[in-house]
């Protein structure tokens, strides 16, 4: 009845109010798309088991309220994050404009090595855009974070936000950027690599000519 | 040797030079002709006269190894000619002078470089040893550089194994904390004991022993083992005894306790074979210590030994006056017996649910529905069905309170009212309708069910042939007929099958379960809690208990859907039960219910396919209105009436982080109660 999977990796979802955050989180778990969505109340959960260079994760994803009255509640989901996705839809300025203080909420509360995502959702309403490509890119570039347009619409890009942030961790594990093992990381081990011993870079040794 | 290589180098010819000065001095005992001496130079020291002497040197001097100088110049003698000696001193001294040219030439250029010779040869020498010392720092590094990371490799492999042998230790200390507990459980036990807290001590007792069998590989623990067997096994008999006082003195709570603990062993037949022999000696008992007590005190100080009389001549002895007394106590005591056998009897008609199937006989009151009632908790039948059963019970059953064998089966005629009647049917005693195994008789439930379904699926095709049959005056009591009772037979469908879902799972274990559960946490977890996995090992075998019915008899789709929807209905009913159980919740406890939720879902989906999921919302809703302010929980409060007032309240009062205020808390609960009495 338990899974099995190499890593756990808690996962959380921010972003302005009604800029698809649940929907995302719908199409990657159902691989569908959310017709009637309201505004979430709190917070939601999903998890699903991927498979990410070869290794087994399970996602756990929560997926927060955007809306300003569930602040408080939802800050007390950002401890113990290891990758987030920080939402904005690009046919809506003020949605990203608030991302800097978004962004400013997650690097305080979640654990400071947080791999964060930037992603532009609502890709397929080209007609509407507000913020560009370009714009949103050096934005990304400037703060860190990964960047990706989405659609939640058509699962555009959608499973590979999630997929490129857990590579992210993934390849920061095994260079040893991140322990899974502090508290707080918000990555564990599965059944299946219980304590397994951590690959230790190759150590290239020169033989002096003398 | 490349040194002096390079030396000549620097003096073109020199080689020639010097060999053929070498041949000059070298030849022992021959005087030369011609000696050298600084002060009797023959030629001029002009260094420019001796350049142009050099140049004037034939470039045949020059060539190689090979040329031989005197050869060459005698060569030039010609033979044809006669000898001129003026010429040949003339060439002789020319030779000489450069001959004397050239040695100046070279002394000068040995002493010009002898200096920066022995310079250049004391550095090489330098350089040699410097390079000798060189390579023995060299050796020596890279000998200390192995052996450092010899040492280092062999420290870190300690540290490791340190760290290793450290884990262990720890488990190994928790293990010992755990079997110190254990260990420490019997005295509780025997508290318990003491407390007549039977179910809790077989609990414990049990719980003990399932974790003792974790713990089986250490050797103090099969020593435990085997006291916890005695333990339980002195348990079992003192609640034997706690049994068999039932039978004198019943009380229900006592009766209760006593009851569950059998239920926990799983001993509830035993229980009642047991209770059965009680009752019979503790009849025997009371009505043999009166007697022996009369039969005493007539016999004075007679020797003979009642205490081990048969009850039979016992009797014998009583005298004629005491013989009144002696029977009204006896009466008195047999009373007292029969009352507590009433009670028993009682209480397990009201309470318990494996009894209530079987004594779920009809009197004249009760009838059908009564039947329906007592088995599904009374919700589940529809006014049109209701109707319908009591019609069919006033018309058709006869209204005898005890129906004789004689009655059974064959339909008799009730001479007043001229109407057939049937007496009152009787389950088979074959039919187990109490073994889980096989659902409480869902194979005979659904052959029962599912002929009648087909009986009125018949009618309905026949419905348009039986209406040109019948006489137009007729018509309205067919149309009666198949309107009131064809019609309503597949609602039986819901009561019958859904009573197998009720009684499927034990789910007052599972609020238990969730009763345990700390929802005040801290963190956000990643790991769900265990009652969540106990129910859906339920599931599990409850699938399993349909399948195996289903190879006997065939299981149509309505009524999988049936059992299936109603019992995923009752899980969830209980999750909201259950997360209305926590006292004290945090955020990150809320998040906990959403996280135990969602894995049922998970695996709940891979179990059946049954979608959606129903009352899968009722569940969402109700973690989540725990998220919403204040203004919009009144509202909300308002909205839901489909949450009980102790649900609501818990949603209410349950906040760790004070969500809202004190007063603003007061208001809800007020809301609430006055919900409450609207509902009454």
């Amino acid at each position: 009845m338990s899974e099995s999977y190499d890593f756990l990796f808690k996962f959380l979802v921010i972003g302005s109010a009604g800029t698809g955050k649940s929907c995302i989180l719908h199409q990657f778990i159902e691989s569908k798309f959310k017709q009637e969505s309201n505004h979430t109340i709190g917070v939601e959960f999903g998890s699903k088991v991927v498979n990410v260079g070869g290794k087994s994760v399970k996602l756990q994803i929560w997926d927060t309220a955007g809306q300003e009255r569930f602040r408080s509640v939802t800050r007390s989901y950002y401890r113990g994050a290891a990758g987030a996705l920080l939402v904005y839809d690009i046919t809506s300025r003020e949605t990203y404009n608030a991302l800097a203080n978004w962004l400013a909420d997650a690097r305080t509360l979640a654990s400071p090595n947080i791999v964060i995502i930037l992603c532009g959702n609502k890709k397929d309403l080209e007609a509407d855009r507000e913020v560009t490509f370009l714009e949103a890119s050096r934005f990304a570039q400037e703060n860190e974070m990964m960047f990706l347009e989405t659609s939640a619409l058509t699962g555009e890009n959608v499973e590979e936000a999630f997929l490129k942030c857990a590579r992210s961790i993934l390849t920061k594990i095994e260079s040893g950027e991140l322990d899974p093992e502090r508290m707080g990381s918000g990555i564990q081990y599965g059944d299946s690599s219980l304590r397994r011993t951590r690959r230790i870079p190759d150590q290239t040794t020169q033989q002096c000519n003398c | 040797m490349a040194l002096r290589k390079k030396i000549r180098s620097l003096l073109p010819g020199s080689k020639q030079r010097s060999s053929s000065l070498d041949d000059d001095q070298s030849s022992p005992g021959y005087e030369p002709i011609y000696k050298y001496k600084e002060e009797d130079r023959e030629f001029a020291r002009d260094p420019l006269e001796q350049a142009e002497l050099i140049s004037s040197i034939e470039d045949v001097y020059f060539s190689d190894d090979s040329f031989d100088s005197s050869r060459y110049e005698l060569k030039k003698l010609d033979s044809t000619q006669p000898i001129d000696l003026d010429k040949m001193d003339e060439d002789r001294d020319v030779l000489r002078k450069q001959l004397q040219a050239v040695s100046k030439k070279v002394s000068d250029l040995v002493l010009e470089n002898q200096s920066a010779y022995v310079k250049e040869l004391q550095r090489v020498m330098e350089l040699q040893t410097n390079l000798q010392t060189a390579n023995v720092i060299c050796a020596n590094g890279r000998r200390q550089l192995s052996l450092a990371k010899k040492d280092f490799t062999v420290a870190s492999l300690s540290i490791l194994s340190n760290h290793r042998k450290r884990l262990q230790l720890v488990s190994l200390m928790r293990s010992l904390h755990t079997i110190k507990t254990l260990q420490r459980t019997d005295i509780r036990l025997r508290e318990m004991m003491e407390e007549e807290d039977y179910p809790g001590a077989i609990q414990l007792c049990l719980e003990c022993q399932k974790a003792a069998s974790t713990f089986k590989h250490f050797t103090c623990i099969s020593e435990l083992n085997s006291k916890l067997q005695d333990t339980l096994e002195m348990i079992e008999e003192q609640l034997d005894q706690a049994l068999a006082k039932t039978c004198l003195n019943f009380d229900t709570h006592h009766y209760n306790k006593v009851q569950t603990a059998y239920r926990l062993l799983g001993k509830t037949q035993t229980a009642m074979d047991q209770l059965h022999m009680h009752f019979t000696s503790a009849i025997h008992n009371t009505a043999f210590t009166i007697v022996l007590g009369y039969v005493e005190l007539c016999a004075g100080s007679d020797n003979t030994n009642f205490q081990k009389m048969p009850y039979r001549d016992l009797c014998g002895h009583i005298t004629v006056d005491t013989y009144i007394p002696c029977l009204v106590n006896l009466c008195k005591a047999l009373w007292e017996v029969m009352m507590s056998y009433h009670k028993t009897i009682d209480w397990h008609e009201r309470f318990d649910p494996a009894a209530q199937q079987v004594s779920s006989t009809p009197d004249t009151e009760s009838g059908f529905i009564c039947a329906f009632q007592k088995e599904s908790s009374g919700r589940v039948l529809g006014s049109k069905l209701t109707t319908t059963l009591k019609r069919i019970e006033d018309n058709l059953i006869q209204q005898s309170v005890v129906p004789g064998p004689s009655q059974l089966g064959a339909p008799n005629t009730d001479e007043k009212n001229t109407k057939v009647k049937f007496p009152y049917p009787h389950l088979s005693p074959v039919v187990e309708m109490t073994d889980l195994n096989k659902l409480f008789g869902l194979s005979e439930r659904m052959v029962a069910t599912e002929s009648l379904l087909f009986l009125s699926e018949q009618f309905q095709f026949l419905q348009s042939h039986l209406e040109s049959m019948i006489p137009p005056s007729k018509k309205p009591f067919l149309q009666q007929f198949y309107s009131q009772t064809v019609i309503v037979a597949h609602e039986l469908r819901i009561p019958v099958y859904r009573s197998v879902a009720t009684k499927a799972i034990d789910f007052e274990q599972m609020i238990q379960m969730m009763t345990n559960v700390r929802w005040d946490i801290k963190e956000i977890m990643s790991q769900h809690n265990p009652y969540v996995d106990w129910l859906l090992q339920e599931l599990q075998l409850f699938d399993l208990r349909i399948q195996e019915v289903a190879r006997k008899v065939p299981l149509p789709q309505p009524v999988y859907y049936i059992l299936w929807e109603h019992v995923i209905r009752l899980s969830n009913w209980t999750f909201v039960e259950g997360f209305a159980c926590a006292k004290k919740c945090s955020n990150e406890g809320r998040a906990l219910m959403q996280l135990d939720f969602q894995q049922f879902l998970m695996k709940l989906e891979k179990l059946t396919d049954i979608r959606p999921i129903p009352d899968r919302e009722y569940v969402e809703t109700y973690i989540k209105a725990f998220y919403l302010t204040e203004n919009d929980m009144e509202q909300w409060i308002r909205d839901h009436r489909e949450y009980s007032t102790k649900q609501l309240t818990s949603l209410v009062t349950s906040g760790v982080t004070s969500l809202f205020q004190k007063k603003s808390r007061q208001k809800l609960v007020q809301v609430i109660e006055e919900i409450d009495r609207l509902r009454r």
